[in-house]
């Protein structure tokens, strides 16, 4: 494994050959190094592992010996040379010599040039190397960078070139040769000659990829930390969209590579730890009617372990993959043991979420109905949610809900204060160990949340072990285990459940105190107290205290690979690993609970195993110049997952949280199974440095497609050419790199099961009166003839470097269409069914990327970088089966009228719904009471989708202070805001202020003039104009509260708002104690940072609500129901290594 | 070693393909579900029909909330604006969304399955005539609707399925009921698990009869030929006898609101929406002027404690359109006493929140008065024998709530004494008390209401101004907004026949 450090790196040549002896014979005659490396390798089958920048400052080498030992060949190839080596199994690894005196080839003491070499961040380098140009003398750096070079001659001009492997080459003619010579080397843009983790785990130059490649660092992850680090990849990767539900604590993270690629299902990438797919299914989401968003599998990932977080994002990458990685692959390659001793690194992070109170509510008007107070206690209740009453004033006494009178004022304590300041504390540990051989790293991290909703929070414990090892000369072993224990308190309803607090706080009048609703059950019968009259808006505080949800989820995830290598460029590779999660899940609702009156109990208890077992060989052998790698495999993966439902209905003993307190005990059981079986290869061909072609093939076989159709093949093939090393070293372009690939993808059904009908009684009610009742058991119809979906991707991009790196560029156009998808369509209930399997459509997705590095202030003391994405990604509906409607329902809402829909020939996901009833030129067609009517044709309203997402990140550093901030852009989609329409149902959105005072005087004069409402006209209210049924003009004054209930029951195209936006994900302020002051201490690293996470929206255009507010992880994005306020974090982060 | 590259690599290779696709074998049994069924018992089957007819809230709530309240029988809570202003709502949503795809599809299913079986004729004509019930609720509220293509999802992969005309799906239903009474044979296997009947086939035989008596008569307005023909058939067949063969639910006392408890019973019970869902104008003047001895039986008066006022009150009743808030203030009784607004109306008598109440869906009161009209028309003799036995078996068939006040056979006796059949007003009077015979069975009221106009409706009051058809009765209702979008090419066909758009007051077939 020590292979693969080296290779990190540096850009690597290997050297092949074919000779097995471990004697050498030898005649050569001012060879250069490289040849010589050839001979030998040629007779010994050893490797030379190097870089070319390492070559140059060699000299020619004769030798002449017969018959002799490879280490006395080398030990004089490298006499005299700036370089030694270590043989490594069958490699020598040459590395620069560390010290220098003996190195140099001439020596004079009359004159020393001295000085200091370091990064751009002042940290000193070891093993730089300093010439004196037209010279052969040269120095290499002192472990705290210093050089001295005895040069023996003055007066010339003498010209320094400092280089080092990594960074940059610096030339500087020196002028008083006495005075210290400081140098400050850039590090070279990793990201164009670095080596990076591709599909299968193989390890490739990023400059040979036919496409387009996006990393993260862990420790980007680490500082300002997301409970959930998929989180912290949004605004950090082009085409890539992270959307959270609002949920809070332990929710669950949807990730969109390049635009949703399937119409229904699932539409998020594979996650993929060190070679094992994770299984990233939830438990559970909010629907229409309400629900809990119980979390996903990427809970797993654990920050502190991160190495690297590759983003394969179109389909070249991904083919080798296979079946599920049709929307890409998220690559997490963990950390192993260290090679040199014991390292600790040791991080803590406390952070405070607050409320980002975006609240902007009405505080005018209180409780009460067609500006009237409430007349007694009864009516309160009803009213407590309705804000229509008169205008505030103090000298009024208003009924209260529980009994009292109370004055007629604002409280202005309401609804913010029902949340808290929340905590969360992480603490992580890290310790390496090991020698060349032997590595080992545990890992262990555990999280402590408080949310800022009461009673609400999470404790998460991961623990990690991995071990790798060098057994012998051809055999390796690397072995992992994780473990994840997680336990989540009172996850907050989401939706149109009766508890979601969020959604009942939000309608909660401007007079009603929220210590009044603290007073939520009976003291003496624990009964529940009406406040409302509205069984599905339970006050909140019964909601955290009466009806507690738990859940604790442990998951085990392991693998353990063993590398056997047959020849010199053949290698074998067996790997196996398995990800085990066990999820339970229980719901308490009390006695007397709203909507469950007797008392209820659920139990979720969920088991998902899935194994993968691989085979795959290795191959790779450079002749001439090329370099041909190939790799053959085969993998089985199986799948078992087990849910088991239970519910308790009918309390015994009030308070009893036992199963067994329930008189009706109901369990459904769910066993789902699964099968893939695959062949797979590559072949990976190099022209010298600057042309490489990859050509890949897969064969998959699924339990869950029909005979006759479950195997299917796909290929694919990429090409990248660095043009930039065909042209001359010049000034203005530092690299370039041109890119194309083209891939198939081939899915299977997803689910198992759905080839045949299937019966069974039914689940929630076995028997009444002593009838069975049974059927159908399933909604959707089968299709016995299955066949797999596949698409087709074409990507080209360019990687383009200006001015030593001081711009970077990437761009990347692609094209997907995905056909003969596997669609659980929504079909007519006629039918019987509500969805059918269906094998339909093509769906296209084209967009564009580019990432954009600058480095616009590169100084010794003070740098500035910017790094920039944006990516616009266009889809289009083109066909639907025939079989089923040209509309294709994403989410539907019964309290929306709206619908999220696919439709053939538009955008993904465009909101459809009635609109305002108008004439051809416009103007709203008025009913009789001249109010606005809904156009029975549904109408598209809008578009979930984004046009355009784009993140920028800014760096500036100053000596050990470093300072960056991160925004996230999404601009050009559509959000139904259920929580807007409520508000201005119920009255309490400011926009109902308008004509409340004027329909207020209107009706004292109609009250006066003795004339009832059907014979009078309003001279005040709220204006409308439009058009009456005969067409003729009409402008005349309404109601307020009759208008906006009128529109909030029937047209949903009056609340969809832009939920484009800017934010300020994240900030920090880092400082590392200088080398100097930890110098004499154990520490060899310490950093502070003030970190900031989600602290301001800059610009947003949806009031009330954060419009990232979703409620499931859905493809139906676009609705908004009863969101719970944006959590803001502030904190700091400390991270010691020792 | 060059051979033992040769060599390893293709061997390797192959073991490889051959590991990979070698083990498809035992696909299929991995594919298969070991949690359900490959076929089910066919009574279990029509029984799971069947119990979603008026199992659970969701699906009364198009009765509850908007049939009702149209024929004017109740008002007063919030969600009943939709039947008692006429606002739009998704209420009767549930009735096509479970009517189809619950007992529709569980009914295509276990005919299309064991249609081959002769020994299995007796579900199957059950499930026939099940289906024709269903499917005249859902036709009579609707208008066109998807019927021939209905259901077929699976046997005929039909996922968009084409709107019959009513006109065409009345023709078939006739002729569903007689093939199906013909179908039965006693000596095949006996229908288990009924919950129906309990596998006796006369009394399936009796409601198929009783049921095209029904629809029958429904075509009076447009086509009295047919009407008067099958009318006569179905009298001919043979028609439900006593109460002992009324098609109504089984229902248990749970208090959780799935289908177990009377879903009526549940919404009543839903945010103690029984506290205002008071008897209307209409109704209780219609009882009162009658000194109907059933008035106590359907609503009651009490105070705040659950205690009896109505001695005080004498029933006042809510106008049509009204919420239980509207027109506010205090009723002060004769004796002074100050009943507050919330305890001013009479609302619902409580049995009829008894979960384990049944619901009637055809009964013996109904189909005396269908066969009342039938005389009068002609098709039959003696109109004012069966009008009497109607009215008798309206007021009996009350004894099948929990708890209901029993009425005393003298109340009864001179009820009907006082209610003779009166010449020249017969059709008005058949079906007014038809009106107070189907309470709360606002599917049957307000199909019937359309078609003889009685009983005569009082003009709503519209205090916000909130109506949407300013104040007009709707003639059907608006097909659920999904249709639209997954099967709107037949939809958008349909709609052709509305005028092009949806409108719920364009009547329907029978109804012009």
């Amino acid at each position: 494994m020590k292979i693969t450090a080296v290779l990190l790196l540096t850009a690597c040549l290997q050297v092949s050959a074919s000779g097995y002896s471990q004697n050498i014979t030898l005649s050569v005659k001012d060879a250069p190094l490289e040849k010589v490396f050839g001979e030998v390798k040629k007779q010994t089958g050893y490797s030379f592992v190097y870089t070319r920048e390492l070559l140059q400052y060699t000299t020619s080498v004769s030798l002449e010996v017969k018959n002799v030992p490879l280490e006395k060949v080398l030990e004089n190839c490298f006499k005299g040379q700036p370089l030694t080596y270590v043989i490594e199994k069958k490699f020598i690894i040459i590395k620069p010599r560390p010290s220098l005196t003996t190195m140099l080839t001439v020596a004079d003491s009359t004159l020393e040039l001295h000085g200091l070499i370091t990064d751009n961040n002042g940290l000193p380098l070891q093993g730089a190397t300093v010439r004196l140009k037209g010279t052969d003398l040269f120095a290499i750096t002192e472990k705290n960078g210093s050089f001295r070079l005895p040069v023996g001659r003055n007066g010339a001009v003498l010209t320094l070139v400092v280089s080092m492997i990594g960074y940059g080459t610096m030339e500087r003619e020196v002028k008083t040769p006495s005075a210290a010579l400081n140098f400050k080397l850039q590090l070279v843009q990793r990201q164009l000659d670095s080596v990076v983790v591709t599909a299968l785990g193989i390890t490739r130059q990023q400059r040979s990829l036919g496409y387009a490649y996006s990393e993260v660092k862990g420790e980007d992850l680490t500082k300002v930390r997301e409970n959930n680090p998929v989180e912290g990849l949004s605004g950090r990767v082009a085409g890539l969209e992270v959307n959270t539900t609002n949920s809070g604590v332990g929710g669950s993270t949807k990730v969109t590579l390049r635009g949703v690629k399937t119409i229904g299902g699932d539409s998020q990438p594979l996650y993929v730890i060190d070679g094992i797919p994770i299984d990233n299914t939830t438990p559970g989401q909010a629907d229409t009617y309400g629900g809990y968003d119980l979390g996903d599998g990427s809970s797993i990932i654990n920050p502190d372990e991160i190495e690297t977080i590759s983003v394969l994002k179109g389909g070249a990458a991904a083919a080798l993959y296979g079946s599920r990685a049709a929307n890409g692959v998220i690559l997490i390659t963990t950390k192993k043991g260290s090679k040199k001793g014991t390292v600790v690194d040791y991080t803590s992070n406390a952070v405070f979420d607050r409320i980002q109170n975006s609240y902007d509510y009405q505080e005018q008007y209180g409780a009460g109905n067609s500006n009237l107070l409430p007349m007694d206690v009864a009516t309160a209740i009803g009213d407590a949610q309705s804000s229509w009453g008169p205008k505030f004033n103090a000298d009024s006494m208003s009924y209260i809900f529980n009994g009292t009178k109370e004055p007629y004022v604002n409280a202005h304590n309401s609804i913010s204060h029902f949340f808290r300041t929340g905590v969360t504390l992480t603490n992580s540990i890290g310790v390496s160990t090991g020698d060349e051989k032997n590595q080992l790293r545990f890992t262990y991290t555990n999280l402590y949340n408080n949310d800022v909703v009461p009673m609400s929070g999470l404790k998460r414990n991961n623990a990690s072990i991995r071990g790798t090892s060098q057994l012998s000369n051809k055999f390796s072993i690397d072995a992992k285990i994780a473990y994840l224990n997680e336990k989540v308190d009172n996850r907050p309803a989401l939706s149109d459940n009766p508890n979601n607090v969020g959604y009942v706080l939000s309608g909660v009048a401007p007079n009603i105190d929220m210590n009044w609703l603290k007073k939520y059950k009976d003291p003496v019968t624990g009964d529940y107290i009406n406040w409302n009259n509205n069984e599905y808006q339970v006050n909140p505080y019964w909601a955290i205290n009466e009806q507690p949800n738990t859940s604790t989820k442990d998951q085990l995830n392991g693998f353990i690979t063993l590398k056997y290598k047959i020849l010199p460029t053949l290698s074998i590779q067996a790997r196996s690993g398995t990800d085990y999660s066990g999820f339970h899940f229980r719901e308490f609702m009390n006695y007397s609970t709203p909507f469950n009156q007797t008392g209820q109990l659920t139990l979720m208890d969920r088991t998902i195993r899935e194994t993968n077992t691989e085979l795959l060989l290795n191959f790779g052998k450079q002749v001439h110049k090329f370099w041909i790698g190939a790799n053959a495999g085969a993998n089985r993966m199986d799948y078992r997952g087990n849910i088991m439902n239970t519910t308790g209905r009918d309390i015994s003993i009030p308070g009893v949280e036992s199963i067994s307190n329930f008189q009706t005990v109901l369990s459904n059981e769910a066993i789902n199974r699964k099968r893939i079986n695959s062949v797979y290869g590559a072949l990976n061909l190099a022209y010298q440095n600057y042309l490489y072609l990859d050509l890949t093939a897969r064969n998959d076989w699924s339990s869950t497609l029909a005979q006759g159709n479950n195997s299917f093949f796909y290929p694919s093939v990429s090409s990248s050419f660095i043009f930039s090393e065909l042209i001359p070293k010049n000034k203005i372009l530092s690299y370039g790199k041109l890119r194309g690939s083209f891939a198939q993808t081939g899915t299977d059904a997803i689910s198992p099961y759905e080839l045949k009908l299937t019966y069974g009684s039914d689940i929630n009610i076995p028997t009444i009166g002593g009838y069975a009742i049974g059927g159908v058991a399933v909604t959707e119809v089968p299709y016995l003839k299955l066949k797999p979906s596949i698409s087709n991707a074409y990507e080209f991009g360019t990687n383009l470097a200006f001015f030593d790196n001081r711009i970077n560029l990437d761009l990347t156009w692609y094209k997907t269409n995905t056909k003969n998808q596997i669609l659980d369509a929504p079909i007519s209930t006629t039918s019987g069914y509500t969805t059918a399997i269906i094998n339909s459509g093509n769906i296209e997705n084209k967009g564009i990327e580019i990432t954009l590095g600058l480095k616009p202030i590169v100084s010794s003391t003070f740098n500035w970088e910017i790094n920039l994405n944006f990516a616009r990604n266009r889809n289009k509906i083109i066909k639907l089966s025939p079989l089923v409607s040209s509309y294709y329902t994403l989410a539907s809402a019964r309290w929306a009228n709206a619908s999220i829909v696919a439709k053939e020939g538009e955008r993904y996901g465009i909101i459809v719904g009635h609109d305002f009833l108008k004439d051809s030129a416009g103007n709203l067609i008025l009913d009789a009471n001249n109010l606005p009517q809904y156009d029975p044709t549904d109408k598209k309203l809008g578009n979930s989708q984004y046009d355009w997402t784009g993140g920028i990140n800014n760096r500036f550093s100053y000596k050990n202070i470093s300072f960056s901030f991160l925004l996230d852009f999404k601009q050009g989609g559509n959000i139904y805001s259920m929580t807007n329409l409520l508000a201005y149902s119920n009255g309490r959105q400011k926009g109902t202020l308008k004509g409340r005072e004027g329909w207020v005087s209107s009706e004292k004069q109609r009250v006066a003039a003795g004339a009832t409402a059907a014979n009078w006209v309003a001279t005040d209210g709220l204006p409308i104009s439009g058009v009456n049924a005969n067409g003729g003009k009409v402008n005349a004054y309404v109601n307020p509260q009759t208008y906006w209930q009128r529109v909030a029951g029937n047209i949903p195209a009056a609340f969809i708002y832009d939920a484009s936006y800017i934010k300020v994900r994240q900030i920090n302020l880092d400082y590392s104690l200088p080398a100097s002051t930890i110098k004499n201490t154990p520490l060899k690293e310490c950093t502070i940072s003030l970190v900031a996470r989600n602290p301001f929206i800059l610009s947003k255009h949806v009031p009330n609500i954060d419009p990232e507010s979703s409620y499931n992880n859905s493809n139906g994005q676009g609705f908004e129901y009863g969101s719970l306020p944006t959590r803001r974090s502030y904190g700091i982060n400390l991270y010691l290594k020792f | 070693m060059i051979q033992v590259q040769k060599r390893v690599l293709p061997i390797v290779l192959l073991v490889m393909i051959v590991l990979a696709s070698s083990c498809t074998k035992n696909f299929d049994s991995l594919n298969t579900d070991p949690t359900k069924g490959s076929s089910i018992a066919p009574g279990q089957q029509l029984t799971g029909a069947a119990y979603y007819l008026d199992g659970g809230r969701a699906v009364v709530y198009a009765n509850f909330y908007v049939l009702q309240p149209f024929v004017q029988y109740m008002s007063g809570p919030w969600g009943m604006r939709a039947g008692s202003k006429y606002i739009r709502t998704t209420y009767p949503d549930a009735v096509w969304t479970t009517f189809y795809g619950q007992s529709i599809k569980q009914l295509v299913d276990l005919i299309q399955r064991n249609k081959a079986d002769s020994s299995l004729v007796n579900y199957i004509a059950a499930a026939r005539i099940l289906k024709v019930y269903i499917f005249s609720l859902l036709t009579d509220l609707y208008g066109d609707i998807p019927y021939s293509q209905a259901g077929l999802g699976y046997y005929e992969s039909i996922y968009t399925a084409r709107y019959d005309s009513q006109q065409s799906i009345y023709t078939d239903f006739f002729s569903e009921l007689d093939g199906a009474v013909k179908q039965f044979d006693a000596t095949k296997d006996a229908i288990d698990n009924d919950i129906v009947y309990n596998g006796n086939i006369d009394r399936w035989k009796k409601l198929a009869n009783s049921l095209r008596l029904r629809l029958a008569m429904r075509l009076t307005k447009v086509d009295l030929t047919t009407a008067a023909m099958q009318a006569r058939a179905a009298i001919a067949g043979g028609l439900m006898e006593s109460a002992d063969d009324n098609f109504k639910m089984i229902h248990e006392a749970y208090a959780y609101p799935d289908l177990r408890g009377n879903g009526y019973a549940q919404a009543l019970q839903e945010s103690d929406t029984y506290l205002y869902s008071a008897g209307t104008t209409t109704f209780i003047n219609y009882l009162k002027q009658n000194s109907d001895p059933r008035l106590p039986c359907y609503f009651v008066n009490q105070d705040a404690n659950g205690k009896d006022i109505t001695s005080l009150t004498n029933y006042i009743a809510i106008s049509p359109g009204l919420y239980w808030w509207d027109n506010w203030g205090d009723f002060i009784a004769a004796d002074g006493t100050d009943i507050p607004q919330a305890n001013k109306f009479a609302t619902i008598n409580r049995s009829f929140m008894a979960l384990q109440s049944s619901f009637l869906h055809m009964g013996y009161a109904e189909v005396q008065l269908l066969l009342a009209e039938a005389a009068y028309r002609g098709w039959a003799s003696n109109a004012g024998q069966y009008y009497q036995n109607g009215v008798s078996a309206a007021i009996d068939q009350l004894s099948m709530y929990p708890g209901m006040v029993a009425i005393s056979a003298s109340d009864k006796a001179n009820y009907l004494a006082a209610h003779p059949l009166d010449a020249g007003k017969e059709i008005q009077e058949i079906n007014e008390q038809k009106w107070v015979a189907l309470f709360p069975n606002g599917y049957e009221a307000y199909a019937n209401y359309r078609r003889t106009g009685y009983p005569v409706l009082g003009a709503i009051t519209d205090v916000g101004l909130e109506s949407e058809t300013n104040g007009v009765l709707p003639r059907r209702l608006f097909y659920p907004a999904s249709e639209a979008y997954d099967n709107a090419t037949n939809y958008n066909a349909a709609l052709q026949n509305l005028g092009g758009t949806d409108n719920w007051l364009k009547p329907v077939w029978w109804d012009k």
